[in-house]
């Protein structure tokens, strides 16, 4: 079969399908009521975060024969940061890139549903210091340097920069360990 | 006119069933034709085939929702359309991205044997689209029957682009399993 039949066979679905999705998306009230939430909970505990990073950088170090807090930087593949986004897994064992663009925003996409269908739990001071078997720390690094950070502990998924911490769903937490190539 | 009386006038064998489709749909036929075909004169063309399509088609059938009854046949038509003219190289536009996604599903590179085969295929894939959760389903046929690009989608939506592609490479994923299932690829 060629992509071609497929493209064709396509154009014969139910017509109700193809009206169904002619109708456009209003923007759920949830996720503006939760942004605006998000807003102001980062005004309120902004004081801590800052608090939190004076004290993160010093303390940072990783457990022996796990990866320092300076090899997160030097992680990234020389000349692949151009217009790319990649994640850095840090373990105890080790640490690697993921720069497969598909990886990549397949990462964003389970990461914005989680935020948008958990409750998240806000933890105060953020997790830091040394990781822990099995604790994995995740900083998703844009190509101008934007850099975003998780810690992933067996099903607690932690995101740093909003103290947040959510327990995943056991197809989410597959989800997550198939795209950072994390095994059991 | 709603819907029925058009397709009254069509099963009457009337020409005012032609000028009531395109007052009503008109403008829908040629947004589905440009999007494909990138040309005024041609998804004009495509539009003005549609009618012709449609008065060949009723009687005898009789479409549950007539929108999406001509967009099918302009969407084939255009399809063709751009076929020949690119019949020599894929070139780009939106087709070509959409055929080298899709081809991620097969792999034997055949053509399917037979009108049988087609018929057989057809329905899996209407299975497959109706089963699809509502959001993953719209996602789909925006992107594949529509054949919007994957920022249009994204824009209609209030997604993130790497949101919408995440969720199709996840669909066709389902898709190639399916396949491969009833032993397509």
């Amino acid at each position: 079969m060629r992509a071609e039949d497929l493209l064709d066979v396509i154009g014969e679905i139910d017509e109700k399908d193809i009206r169904f999705a002619e109708k456009k998306a209003p923007k759920p009230l949830a996720i503006w009521m939760s942004s605006l939430a998000a807003g102001l909970a980062l005004l309120l505990i902004l004081p801590g975060i800052l608090m939190n990073l004076i004290g993160y950088g010093a303390a940072g170090d990783m457990a022996p024969g796990g990866a320092s807090n300076e090899n997160v930087n030097d992680m990234m593949k020389p000349g692949a940061s151009q217009n790319e986004t990649a994640l850095d897994v840090l373990g105890v064992n080790g640490a690697y890139s993921v720069t497969d663009s598909a990886k990549v925003a397949a990462f964003e996409a389970l990461v914005a549903e989680i935020v948008d269908t958990t409750e998240g739990k806000d933890i105060v001071p953020a997790p830091g210091g040394s990781l822990q078997e099995g604790e994995y720390r995740i900083v998703l690094m844009s190509y101008d340097n934007e850099r975003v950070e998780y810690r992933l502990h067996g099903n607690s998924f932690t995101c740093i920069d909003t103290c947040k911490e959510y327990i995943l769903t056991p197809a989410q937490y597959d989800e997550m360990k198939t795209i950072l190539c994390i095994s059991d | 006119m709603t819907d029925k009386s058009i397709v009254d006038l069509y099963f009457a064998r009337s020409e005012k069933a032609i000028e009531e489709t395109a007052s009503k749909y008109g403008r829908y036929c040629y947004a589905i034709a440009y999007g494909i075909l990138h040309s005024n004169e041609d998804a004009e063309e495509s539009v003005n085939d549609t009618y012709m399509g449609a008065w060949e088609s009723m009687p005898p059938h009789r479409p549950s929702i007539l929108s999406s009854f001509l967009g099918k046949i302009t969407r084939r038509i255009s399809i063709d359309k751009w076929r020949r003219k690119h019949a020599e190289k894929r070139g780009g536009g939106e087709i070509s991205l959409a055929l080298d996604e899709l081809a991620e599903c097969v792999s034997t590179g055949e053509d399917v044997q037979t009108a049988l085969d087609k018929k057989q295929l057809s329905l899996l894939i209407a299975l497959f689209v109706k089963d699809l959760p509502d959001t993953e389903k719209k996602v789909f046929v925006r992107r594949y029957f529509h054949l919007d690009s994957t920022e249009a989608v994204a824009k209609r939506f209030g997604f993130s682009e790497s949101k919408v592609k995440s969720m199709l490479y996840r669909i066709r994923e389902k898709l190639r399993a399916v396949l491969i299932k009833e032993g397509y690829t």
